[in-house]
């Protein structure tokens, strides 16, 4: 048996007074406001792996959140199947590898900022039941990393249950020296109990149609990152396809100096809502396996009126600052 | 004798511009005697990130790597992985909290590495050049 975790300590606040909640976590809820909240994001995570024999491990992964309260949840319990020395099969539970940062989200000692920009992987679901197949191969230089998963998962979310099927996707990354290429198409099932008429879901706002127990859900997400000597490049554009269209995406920018790496993020959101958020960071690894970081975000939001779940919102606009301090650790 | 130490000089010259094999750098990446597999800086890093998971002769590759702290890694990763030491850490976070993979086995000393080398043709590792030894075949110096 072999344990190992990850977690974070953070400290939020949001600048204005009377600014709006800015949720940060989907998953779990966690908001922050204006004064300095702990819950929202704290978090850590303990994996553990047990061998069963030469070609199967077993692996769960539990994660205990502030924004959870005391729940500690698993978001991964699955067996490994090890195919060949290339191929592995996964069986059990997972997370989504919907996005670059989606499957490795909650380990954000992995990345440069306090979390990945929420206009992108502000999505309520987050871990999926079935089965999942990664294979990696290298051509001379040049790797492709193909995964292709298969699954199903029903959530509880503000008195709704989402029930989604035929959950299933591919991801292709291609790298290559200090270039990273990756393009995932994922399509879901989505059932809804009770059926309201318009409902707030993973796929963005839907209208259901009472008659409709199903709705047919579409992912397309491309990412560019790079990785040259110092320089630091992430870049996502992403559409979410639910008779409605929903845009995203980013690019991001960092430089490391030694220990410091600081960075610069623009990210939008497009659809019933537009979103626009400004990052700058600091993340200084000051000590091996933990990195401490300071960021602000200032988003810009603004909407002509629509609906959502808790029902019609007004046309609005407002603008509001986050400041965040995590320390980042894996153990 | 002026033309001696003419020729003196230009075989010094000559011989210096040599490097033989046994008077390598530092450091020495070894694997057991019997692996026929070909390598060079791109493979060995590949294998190491645990991105390459065979060698070229399709045997699978199982890198042995130094725990740290330590300043022979520290060069390794500086030189061959071209990473610093949060960028690898953050790789390994990355690969092993999606699932997706598991950093090499960790042994605490050089000795250790070059043990389990001599006796598994599987293993990969790196060792300071002085201490290799008959048991091992090195296959990159850096």
């Amino acid at each position: 048996m072999r344990f190992n975790g990850y977690g974070s300590i953070v400290a939020g606040t949001l600048l204005g007074e009377g600014d709006e909640p800015y949720t940060a976590d989907a998953v779990s809820g966690g908001t922050y406001d204006d004064e300095i909240r702990f819950e929202p994001e704290t978090l850590v995570a303990l994996r553990a792996v047990a061998d069963i024999n030469d070609e199967m491990t077993a692996t769960v992964q539990i994660t205990g959140k502030g924004a959870e309260g005391s729940d500690a949840f698993i978001e991964w319990a699955y067996v490994s199947y090890q195919l060949t020395p290339e191929t592995v099969v996964n069986a059990g539970r997972f997370r989504l590898p919907l996005f670059y940062y989606s499957d490795f989200l909650d380990a954000a000692y992995a990345y440069h900022w306090v979390r990945p920009p929420a206009d992108t992987y502000g999505i309520p679901v987050s871990t999926l039941t079935g089965v999942n197949l990664v294979n990696t191969h290298y051509f001379n230089n040049v790797g492709l990393t193909t995964q292709i998963w298969y699954g199903a998962e029903t959530d509880e979310t503000e008195d709704v249950v989402a029930d989604i099927t035929k959950s299933q996707g591919i991801n292709l990354m291609v790298e290559y020296e200090w270039m990273r290429l990756r393009g995932v198409y994922h399509t879901l099932k989505l059932g809804i109990d009770p059926k309201p008429l318009l409902v707030n879901t993973p796929g963005g706002l839907i209208q259901v149609d009472p008659e409709a127990s199903n709705t047919d859900i579409t992912y397309k997400a491309a990412a560019f990152m790079i990785d040259y000597e110092s320089i630091l490049w992430r870049s996502e554009y992403t559409e979410v396809d639910n008779g409605e269209k929903e845009k995203s995406g980013y690019v991001s920018l960092g430089y490391q100096f030694g220990t410091l790496t600081p960075h610069y993020t623009y990210s939008q959101y497009e659809a019933v809502e537009e979103k626009q958020t400004h990052t700058i960071g600091l993340r200084w690894d000051f000590k091996p396996a933990a990195a401490l970081k300071v960021e602000y975000s200032n988003f810009h939001y603004e909407t002509e009126g629509g609906y959502t779940v808790v029902g019609p919102v007004e046309a609005d606009e407002y603008r509001s600052e986050l400041l965040s301090v995590a320390l980042d650790f894996i153990f | 004798m002026i033309r001696e130490l003419k020729t003196l000089l230009l075989l010094s010259v000559m011989l210096s511009s040599f490097s033989p094999l046994a008077m390598a750098e530092g450091y020495s990446v070894i694997v057991h005697p019997s692996n026929s597999a070909e390598f060079d800086k791109g493979t060995v890093e590949r294998i190491f990130l645990s991105k390459e998971k065979t060698f070229t002769n399709g045997q699978p590759a199982v890198p042995i790597e130094i725990q740290q702290p330590s300043t022979h890694r520290d060069y390794f990763q500086e030189t061959i992985i071209r990473k610093t030491d949060s960028q690898v850490r953050s790789y390994w976070a990355m690969l092993m909290f999606s699932g997706k993979g598991t950093p090499p086995k960790e042994v605490a000393s050089e000795a250790e590495v070059l043990e389990l080398i001599s006796k598994n043709p599987n293993t990969l590792g790196y060792i300071p050049s002085d201490m290799v030894t008959a048991n091992v075949k090195v296959v990159l110096s850096f």
